[in-house]
């Protein structure tokens, strides 16, 4: 009796398996489609991207992603940026946006320059300043670079750095230190050496 | 005497040299400190003079007209300078160039002035080197606090985009230390201006923007040469949303490529990587024979007239 029971819920649940043939097709006016394949990339802008984007961990659809190039004075801002942290090269500078609240998302993207295994992003915050974004991955058979954002803004993808890898500053010329000297410091040590020499020299009178 | 007192007597001597060798070193930075402020003090005194009596000011020489061996018969056109004559009396302060460059330092080219602050120093600039008068004051004595300066990449006559002025951040409160005076809203917001003087004119800025930004070298980490750059570097600071960070917004409308701004640097106590810095824009500036023609004249009674 307990074979014939375990045989029937094998079988059961074999079956179950191929319940899915007969789901409904995916609803079509949904506004944010679940896209569980990746299915190619579309062009932004001269830029490609690729159409799987993960947005706090779920994978959606590029289309709430827009991609315009930059105006002349942000991407002479881009450049310098570039210059200042030590970059050989501006691979490629574009504006990104995303139609929605986010607190982490992820693109891939093909760029029209070079794709070397040096290449980071160069991405500007919120306040005006820039970060440095190391891609998650990058992938020379596909020529895809992917990056994982905070937020979105424009975003200039550089290489040839003059620096070691991770470092916070390149090799970037810095403003002259106009700090006050120590003499406040040797001051104080003069005071306490002198200190120490009278507790010192009473030890030696006795 | 015994193993602990020669042990007591090496460790007096020890303390008694560091302590020497460290109060000549504090006595020595001290007076240099103090002589630096009063060469500084003395030619504020000779800028007081200069300007509290009617002296003939050097003029460049492409502006003295040149002798005539035949008499000129047509009357020289007299300039109205009377569009000057509302201007503040900071704007006509008479700063003896010849004289300081000749008894002083041959450097000196420009002086700046900060109201309500310790600031009102001469600016230098080194012919080869510039971080020389980061060790060096202006009697050519090695050590603190060094002098106002701008490096050789400014030109002379604050014409570029942007022209970097660096001073050390005294803890006496000498050089750029009362920089750190904009960092409070109530100072920013009650002081504009920084003036600057040159042989040939004097020059008013208003003050748009005070914040601590990286180490980075400004004239070297920007490209200022096209107008492109220049804007943008304007963007990147009215772009700011730093909290700290004092900006005037609404002075972006009236400044673009074509301005003329000034960066006063100092250090942050405690952030070596990083700089405050305290930028004005160029919005009035009045020729040197302006400011002589409008110098207040004693009258027999010895009262001033404008």
């Amino acid at each position: 009796m307990k074979k014939l029971l375990a045989l029937l819920c094998a079988g059961i649940l074999t079956c179950s398996m191929g319940l899915v043939a007969f789901a409904s097709s995916p609803d079509t006016t949904n506004t944010t489609p679940d896209v569980t394949e990746n299915t190619g990339h579309s062009t932004q802008e001269g830029v490609k991207v690729w159409n799987d984007i993960v947005v706090d961990g779920k994978t959606v659809s590029a289309d709430a992603l827009e991609i315009t190039g930059l105006s002349d004075t942000v991407e002479a801002v881009a450049e310098s940026e570039a210059v200042a942290r030590g970059y050989a090269n501006v691979v490629q500078a574009f504006d990104v946006t995303f139609d929605g609240e986010f607190s982490s998302l992820t693109i891939s993207f093909n760029l029209t320059g070079g794709l070397t295994s040096d290449i980071v992003a160069l991405h500007q915050l919120k306040d005006g300043s820039w970060e440095v974004l190391t891609p998650d991955s990058i992938d020379p058979e596909k020529g895809t670079v992917t990056v994982t954002f905070t937020s979105l803004s424009p975003v200039v993808f550089v290489s040839g750095a003059a620096a070691t890898p991770g470092a916070s500053t390149p090799a970037a010329p810095t403003s002259p230190k106009t700090a006050d000297g120590y003499a406040m410091y040797v001051a104080m040590l003069a005071v306490v050496a002198f200190a120490g020499a009278a507790v010192v020299g009473k030890k030696v009178v006795k | 005497m015994n193993n602990k007192k020669k042990i007591y007597l090496v460790l007096f001597f020890v303390f008694l040299i560091v302590a020497i060798g460290a109060s000549a070193y504090a006595i020595h930075y001290y007076v240099g400190l103090r002589h630096s402020e009063e060469v500084a003090e003395d030619l504020r005194e000779q800028i007081q003079n200069s300007t509290e009596t009617t002296q003939e000011v050097s003029l460049p020489p492409e502006t003295v007209p040149e002798s005539s061996e035949e008499e000129s018969t047509e009357p020289v056109p007299e300039v109205d300078y009377s569009m000057y004559a509302d201007l503040e009396e900071e704007m006509f302060r008479l700063v003896p160039f010849d004289t300081m460059q000749e008894e002083t330092n041959k450097d000196i080219y420009a002086w700046i002035y900060i109201p309500d602050t310790n600031i009102d120093y001469p600016v230098l600039q080194h012919p080869t080197d510039d971080t020389y008068y980061l060790n060096y004051n202006i009697d050519g004595s090695k050590g603190y606090p060094g002098c106002i300066y701008t490096e050789k990449d400014n030109s002379k006559d604050f014409t570029d985009f942007n022209t970097v002025l660096y001073g050390h951040n005294m803890k006496n409160g000498t050089m750029f230390h009362d920089l750190h005076k904009f960092e409070k809203e109530d100072f920013f917001d009650d002081h504009l201006y920084v003036y600057i003087y040159l042989p040939d004119r004097t020059l008013k800025y208003t003050i748009y923007a005070a914040y601590t930004y990286d180490d980075r070298h400004l004239l070297h980490s920007y490209d200022y040469t096209e107008a492109a750059g220049r804007e943008g570097y304007l963007d990147i600071i009215f772009g700011s949303r730093s909290l700290s960070a004092h900006i005037r917004k609404d002075m972006r409308e009236s400044m673009d490529a074509d301005s003329n701004i000034i960066t006063l640097s100092t250090c942050i106590g405690g952030q070596s990587n990083n700089r405050y810095l305290v930028q004005a824009v160029l919005t009035e500036e009045i020729p040197m024979e302006a400011v002589t023609a409008l110098q207040p004249v004693s009258d027999e009674d010895g009262i001033n007239e404008s």
